[in-house]
């Protein structure tokens, strides 16, 4: 079966700013992908070239097996004819009209008659509900309502695609994990293909079932969540993804063995070459201890926060920074003196490019 | 900004009572706006205003006195607006929204004409248009070329129409480009995935949101364009063409003045009604200002093989309407005639000794003792009366904002904009008819007449220097410890500045260029440039004139340049890629 979206050798820059340096991104069709990424990143960016909102200086992008734009054959669909919907960061409400001309008004260039446009509308106040903000300006709407409004307009003309940019970011954090909830539904009950865009690492890893990693332009790592969490391609998706994120410490091989903080470390592992190293350790498999001993290293609590069976801490010292989670802990919080025990190998090894070792 | 915020902003004032203040800024009103119209609704309840409205109205003279000029008035005003709207809207369109090559230069020359008086641009007119039915020294730069134009085209409906244009569509431009500047390109992105062709966006999205300010700057300048005097009196009299502004100065110059009044009042009324109108439009596009909010990067309509077609007709717009009259009076003030550009060029009217064989022995106007008083009392009237109509208009805009919503605050507003609809030419009428038997021919009875005139102006512009700042900038300055005048020294002003500047030039530009205003409020011991120059124009001293104009152009467009018009801060669309 064909991608629901194909983009190769993707690139675009903005006079000298590249905001994309050449991206492959597969979709298949009925997924729900995530573009992940922290700002400035170029997501919007691409977003907007799977949209036809933008022109690529190369690369070419096929929806449901059709290119839709290619920089080499100078082939582009315009925007209107690809058959998709996008929500946009703001929205993009027409002021002017009401929630429901707003849903409308592309059913109409649709070319569906007013009854046809009257039922699908009545079906979309409902699946959203909506109702009873139907007659509202955008200006007296609340921001959840205007994003539900937003929504019913690109869902109304039954899309095979949807794209989302950053649409959750202006919501209150109750009504974010609201949304996400009926963001899910609306996957599971329509079917449609959704390509969304966050810099929230949380709320893509409560939507995905694809994730796209994106960083300075760049693909970092793509495919399953879980993958993506257990077997990090990179030093940035791993530090980047998580709950909290994992751990990055910094590993140097001294007087034959590797060493944080001055400790060695993961004795008899020296085929990480010689350079220093960042070491990825979870959260979870770090512990602090109230009293030195031997191999501890010793850190300061920078806070401590109890979660009910656990705690989770930030501590710092010669070793840099590092989380812990771990069963309730009773010692010192902010600025108490705390000993860190590291477990006898690493979950991943990056060299300092990034690139992984082991 | 929300719009909470900005509605709990102060400026200044702040200790006094809201009552005080309100009660305060209706007496101003009443003094500035109500009383003059009350003035001509008395004047024409009484016998001879009854009188002279039967005369008017159905008398013998109605053809000629009302009818004709008021078809001509509507006409005039009707072409003028349509022109304006077209060509206002199509260079703002063209600047804001397309990749049209050069469009910062013509976005900065687009401005201008705002500047040229239309007096100035009727003179410029002359000297390139005009016929011999002044006389032959009097004949235009083509007619001595050999091409003389049409009757038609020298004078008349024709140029008073185009000059009006040549004025008035740089005031639909720069209300037109700050409303296409705030359409998201998102809202238009939008509506081009839905599959809409260009014109259903245009149509759908674009024009409804414009639409507001489209009728704003339509019934602006039908107001100003129907109420000018300037132009019909400089381009219609010669050929007795009159519209109900010329007819109106007759009658005031005659010693009528309740018939003045009664055609004065029919402008009013004219005008209003298609205030009205546009005010309705208006009204419901403001809710859209503030929901369409920030994000409002654009990206611009690629206009392909018409780039440089388009560019080049913008160009050779904005050129024919600052450049080319500018050049013709500074051209026409050196030329040994007025339109005998490739004559012999001199000084003499600039700085020439008195010399019987020319002009009457006048002097040039540099050593004109009149002039020099002309230019001081013109200067000292834009400077009082831009800071009496600014610290009227903060009275009355701090009155209104404090209000909010209600009707109280509603009435003021439309009072505050009244003047709007009310001629230059009938404000003068009414001021002298209310104090001029204290006032008369007195600098002050010029400022209180010049600052009723720029009320509107003043307001808005106290409006927009309270929409800089909000509440919670003053407030943190508070925290931070500083005194109620600290607050104010130390953020408030240093805000608002810009924006109060900026009326202030702008009441300051109006004052020194206009002439309607002052025409009848002048007299030989108060001479003001505007009624100098246009003296000298009915005198058949063209050149003389012509050079007054190009003083007073310089006077306003210095005014500007200090008050950093030109800036980016000015049109901020130019300023984006
Ligand atoms: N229209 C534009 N003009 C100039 N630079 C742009 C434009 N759009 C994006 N960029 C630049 O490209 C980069 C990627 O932008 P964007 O795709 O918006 O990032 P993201 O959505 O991930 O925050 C940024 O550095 C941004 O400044
Ligand atoms: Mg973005």
């Amino acid at each position: 079966m064909s991608a629901a979206v194909r983009v190769r050798g993707m690139k675009r820059r903005f006079g000298r700013q590249v905001a994309l340096g050449g991206v492959d991104v597969d979709v298949a069709p009925g997924s729900f992908c995530v573009l992940l990424g922290p700002s400035g990143c170029g997501k919007t960016t691409l977003l907007r070239l799977i949209a036809g909102l933008e022109a690529p200086d190369e690369g070419r992008i096929e929806i449901d097996g059709r290119c839709v734009v290619d920089a080499s054959s100078g082939r582009t669909v315009p925007a209107g004819r690809r058959k998709l919907g996008m929500v946009f960061q703001g929205y993009a409400l027409w002021p002017h009209k009401t929630a429901a001309e707003n849903i409308d008004w592309p059913l109409r260039i649709a070319g569906l008659d007013r009854a046809a446009r009257r039922a699908r509308l009545a079906e979309l106040a409902a699946l959203l509900d909506l109702a009873p903000h139907l007659e509202r300006y955008p200006g007296e709407l609340s921001g959840g309502q205007q994003q539900r409004v937003a929504i019913a307009r690109c869902l109304g003309p039954r899309p095979r695609l949807l794209l989302f940019d950053e649409p959750l970011s202006n919501l209150d954090v109750q009504l974010r994990a609201e949304m996400r909830l009926e963001l899910l539904r609306l996957h599971g009950e329509t079917g449609v293909t959704i390509v969304y865009v966050t810099h929230d690492q949380s709320e893509a890893l409560a939507l995905a079932d694809h994730l796209v990693v994106l960083r300075d332009g760049r693909v970092e790592q793509a495919g399953v969540p879980s993958t993506l969490l257990t077997r990090p391609h990179t030093a940035f998706v791993a530090g980047f993804l998580g709950v909290p994120p994992a751990n990055l410490l910094t590993a140097a091989h001294q007087d034959g063995a590797w060493r944080i903080g001055g400790k060695a470390f993961a004795v008899g592992c020296a085929a990480w070459g010689d350079g220093p190293v960042q070491v990825m350790i979870r959260p979870e498999r770090l512990r602090l201890h109230e009293r030195p001993a031997a191999g501890l290293l010793q850190a300061v609590v920078v806070e401590a926060t109890p979660l009910g069976e656990r705690t989770l801490a930030r501590v710092e010292g010669a070793f840099g920074r590092a989380t812990v989670l771990m069963p309730p802990w009773v010692g010192g919080s902010h600025g108490a003196l705390a000993y860190l025990a590291l477990p006898p190998t690493p979950d991943a090894v990056f060299a300092a490019d990034g690139g992984r070792i082991t | 900004m929300t719009p909470a915020s900005t509605s709990r902003a102060r400026l200044g004032g702040r200790s006094l009572a809201p009552a005080v203040l309100t009660v305060g800024a209706f007496a101003l009103v009443a003094l500035l706006v109500l009383a003059p119209l009350a003035h001509i609704g008395l004047a024409l309840a009484t016998e001879a205003g009854a009188a002279a409205l039967r005369d008017v109205f159905t008398g013998r003279i109605a053809t000629n006195m009302l009818w004709l000029p008021l078809k001509h008035t509507l006409l005039i005003g009707l072409a003028v607006t349509l022109a304006c709207v077209v060509l206002g809207g199509l260079l703002a369109w063209l600047v804001t929204m397309t990749d049209m090559p050069l469009r910062r230069v013509i976005g900065l020359l687009a401005a201008l004409p705002f500047m040229i008086p239309t007096f100035a641009v009727a003179l410029a007119w002359t000297v390139i248009f005009a016929n011999d039915r002044l006389g032959e020294a009097g004949i235009g730069v083509l007619a001595r070329l050999g091409a003389e134009p049409p009757a038609w085209l020298a004078w008349g409906a024709v140029p008073v129409t185009l000059v009006l244009i040549a004025h008035l569509y740089a005031i639909a431009y720069l209300m037109i480009a700050p409303a296409l500047a705030t359409v998201g390109r998102d809202l238009i992105a939008a509506a081009e995935i839905t599959g809409a062709s260009r014109a259903q966006v245009l149509k759908g999205v674009v024009f409804p949101l414009v639409a507001p300010a489209l009728a704003a700057a339509g019934a602006l300048c039908f107001a100003e364009a129907a109420s000018s005097f300037s132009a019909p009196a400089i381009l219609g009299l010669p050929v007795r063409f009159h519209t109900l502004a010329t007819r109106a100065y007759g009658a005031f110059e005659t010693g009528s003045p309740e018939r003045g009044y009664a055609l004065i009042a029919t402008m009013i009324v004219v005008s209003a009604a298609l205030l009205l109108l546009a005010a309705r439009a208006r009204r419901r596009g403001q809710s859209f200002a503030t929901a369409a909010g920030k994000g409002v990067v654009r990206a611009r309509m690629a206009l392909g093989a018409w780039r440089w077609p388009l560019a080049i007709a913008a160009l050779a717009l904005v050129t024919a309407t600052t450049i080319v009259p500018a050049l013709a009076l500074v051209l026409s003030s050196l030329s040994p005639q007025s339109g005998d550009v490739f004559g012999a060029w001199s000084w003499h009217y600039w700085l020439g000794a008195p010399d019987a064989a020319i002009a009457r022995g006048q002097p040039g106007i540099l050593r004109n003792p009149e002039l020099h008083r002309a230019f001081i009392v013109t200067l000292a009237a834009g400077l009082f009366t831009g800071v009496s109509a600014l610290a009227v208009g903060l009275v009355v805009g701090e009155a209104i904002a404090r209000l909010g919503a209600g009707t109280v605050a509603t009435t003021l507003r439309q009072l505050a904009f009244l003047p709007l609809l009310i001629p230059g030419l009938a404000i003068g009428a009414a001021f002298i008819g209310l104090y001029g038997a204290l006032l008369y021919g007195s600098f002050a009875l010029v400022v209180i007449a010049g600052v009723a005139a720029t009320l509107p102006f003043a307001v808005e512009s106290v409006a927009a220097a309270r929409a800089q700042i909000a509440a919670e900038l003053e407030e943190s300055a508070r925290l931070a410890g500083a005194g109620p005048l600290g607050v104010l020294v130390g953020v408030t002003l240093p805000l608002a500045a810009g924006k109060l500047l900026a009326g202030f030039v702008l009441v300051f530009v109006k004052m020194v260029r206009d002439l309607d205003l002052v025409i009848l409020l002048y007299t030989p011991a108060l001479p003001l440039l505007t009624v100098v120059a246009f003296r000298y124009a009915s005198d058949g001293f063209a050149q003389f004139a012509h050079a007054v104009a190009v003083v007073i152009l310089v006077l306003s467009i210095a005014a500007h340049l200090a008050a950093g018009g030109f800036g980016r801060a000015a049109q901020p669309w130019l300023a984006e890629r």
